[in-house]
């Protein structure tokens, strides 16, 4: 059998870039954008399940144009097939019906052994989409993991908890979000990149897969404000010799640190 | 009907509640003031009988237990599995989680299970105009976004320190109801076959209220070891810029940032970390922040609540010797 993996892309503006002004608008400094990293992760777990075991590795990404960028770049690193959900003309701000997309396109696209995705994006940091779209395409997940082995369709899969590891074992199909400890993702070979310009990108859209657009009024949560985080108050550069610094630094800090060792947590 | 309960998702380390359990608590008691309801506190798994009392100290005015032999060990699909079930039948108003790995895999399964509204890493919540309200950080924390749920049930993954624990003077004797759930009735899809516990005797970025962070400025892998002995001195944990972590110098559980742990200490010691942006968003909300830097210029001075420029492995010695005597002096 060959392992059969989908691994969902977002396209997310370059850190630093986004700000929001007075009117709590949101502004982009340059517009670039990028494969947000723990995607890029997931792509790369995929890729050497791939040079391991033989797979058929789907990139899948849902939005704008600019996820071509990524889609493109996932193929030039090994991928074998891209597809490009278009969004539906509104900017979709909803983890549950970005979920629903996915969950649509991959059924449409005979389904998945393996679903990878990023442990979450940096936007948010909610990494609510990938248990969401498990649930959606009614399988299994587990979250932030940072090895997977697969064998005679059994996934087994390690993750860190915040105080043990874990082992765990599932038959396909099981969605996995994917930490960073996977792997740094690889680089694009030349002939990936010729390979990858050449490669033409299915596309769905959200009436093809046989959903209605996305309404903001139909979502469960709404924005009420954005707003600046509010900005530090300037702080002071210490002044006078090393030790003259040093002494007003321990004396500045006297009243919050406690000097006692932290207990550590275990399970 | 929904009712106007307030339920938090608590979680166990060494039969012991989490530090962000006990933070769940705070914020449930607060909401349940507000609305009316009350707290529960929900186990999936088992919970001993002092670790119920510790809930009930902390704020819990009910502890629900949910138990079944899958639930004995964290698989991320029966927990929520449960976890939904529960909400479905007994209609609490909120659900809260935290933002450990574990909550935020379970919370928006459960979610997605009831179609409910979820606000994920909140670090602020409200319950107002008869919902739940939540401040959410975007764009590495630059950007901050008031959220609603539209319907109730409602959910919420709260940060690490967003809220502080009680004082731990409410009820010992709280009621603790145990649910026994029916033999079959999880999916157990996945099985946890093992489990290592890291005894590694390092404070958590989590839970610590001092970090010391390391970042490129430490020049080699061996300098880290000056982190260490100022974390040492001051029972404070270990970060670390990424550009650390991708060369190996220490593991990513100690990454700080937009791809590694957000903080919120009271004293962040960051230790030759220039202040890339990815970092800055994961730090950038501790109370004190000192920046030890040789460049002048390095962004991480512009959040800096107290600077020093110098050579990071002049004065980090020093400044552990300080502290050190300082210690000693009682």
């Amino acid at each position: 059998m060959t392992v059969r993996i989908v691994v969902c892309l977002k396209q997310v503006p370059i850190p630093g870039d986004v700000r929001v002004n007075e009117a709590g608008e949101l502004h982009y400094l340059t517009g670039n954008t990028m494969m947000n990293l723990f995607d890029a992760h997931a792509l790369e777990g995929g890729l050497r399940l791939k040079d391991d075991v033989g797979a058929t590795v789907v990139v899948l990404g849902f939005g704008g144009g600019k996820v071509v960028e990524s889609l493109r770049q996932a193929v030039a690193m090994g991928a074998d097939q891209a597809v490009h959900v278009t969004d539906s003309g509104c900017e979709s701000i909803d983890s549950s019906y970005t979920a629903l997309v996915l969950a649509a396109a991959i059924q449409r696209l005979g389904g998945a052994d393996l679903v990878l995705v990023g442990r979450e994006s940096t936007v948010a940091n909610s990494g609510q989409v990938g248990p969401m779209l498990a649930e959606f395409l009614e399988i299994p997940h587990v979250s932030a993991v940072r090895k997977i082995w697969v064998e005679n369709e059994r996934v087994r899969v390690e993750r860190d908890l915040e105080w043990a590891v874990e082992t765990l074992d599932a038959a396909v199909p099981v969605l996995c979000t994917v930490s960073r400890e996977i792997g740094e993702p690889r680089l694009a070979s030349v002939k990936g990149v010729i390979r990858a310009k050449k490669t033409v990108i299915s596309t769905f859209s959200i009436s093809d897969l046989g959903l209605e657009p996305f309404r903001a009024g139909e979502a469960r949560t709404r924005i009420i404000k954005l707003e600046a985080a509010p900005p530090r108050p300037r702080g002071v550069l210490l002044q006078g010799s090393l030790k003259e610094q040093i002494d007003q630094l321990v004396k500045l800090l006297d009243a919050n640190i406690a000097m006692k060792r932290g207990s550590c947590c275990g399970r | 009907m929904v009712g106007r309960d307030i339920w938090i998702w608590a979680e166990f380390c060494r039969n012991e509640p989490s530090p962000l359990t006990l933070e769940l608590l705070a914020a449930g008691r607060f909401l349940a003031d507000r609305s009316g309801g009350r707290v529960t506190a929900v186990v999936t798994g088992e919970v001993s009988s002092d670790g119920a009392a510790t809930l009930g100290l902390y704020g819990a005015d009910h502890v629900l237990v949910l138990s079944h032999p899958a639930l004995a060990r964290f698989s991320d699909e029966d927990h929520a599995h449960a976890l939904a079930a529960a909400v479905k039948t007994r209609k609490p108003a909120v659900l809260l989680l935290g933002a450990s790995i574990a909550g935020k895999s379970v919370a928006p399964r459960v979610a997605a299970k009831l179609g409910a509204g979820l606000l994920a890493e909140c670090t602020a919540i409200d319950w107002t105009a008869e919902t739940l309200r939540g401040v959410v950080p975007l764009y590495g924390g630059t950007v901050l976004a008031t959220k609603e749920v539209v319907a109730l049930p409602a959910l919420a993954v709260m940060r690490a320190k967003s809220f502080t624990p009680l004082s731990p003077d409410g009820n010992p004797d709280v009621t603790v109801e145990e649910v026994r759930l029916a033999p079959g009735g999880l999916p157990e899809r996945v099985k946890v076959i093992e489990v290592a516990v890291e005894e590694t005797g390092e404070v958590r970025l989590e839970d610590a209220d001092v970090i010391v962070s390391g970042g490129r400025g430490l020049g080699r892998s061996e300098h880290y070891k000056l982190v260490r002995e100022l974390a040492e001195v001051l029972g404070a944990a270990c970060g670390a810029s990424r550009a650390i972590v991708d060369a190996g110098w220490v593991p990513y559980k100690h990454q700080v940032g937009q791809t590694g742990k957000s903080v919120k200490p009271k004293v962040y010691i960051a230790c030759g970390i220039s202040g890339a942006v990815q970092h800055l968003a994961g730090m950038r909300n501790s109370d004190i922040i000192v920046a030890i830097n040789n460049d002048v210029e390095a962004p991480i001075f512009q959040l800096a609540t107290y600077g020093i420029v110098g050579d990071v492995l002049e004065v980090l010695p020093a400044l552990t010797a300080a502290f050190r005597k300082r210690a000693s002096e009682g």
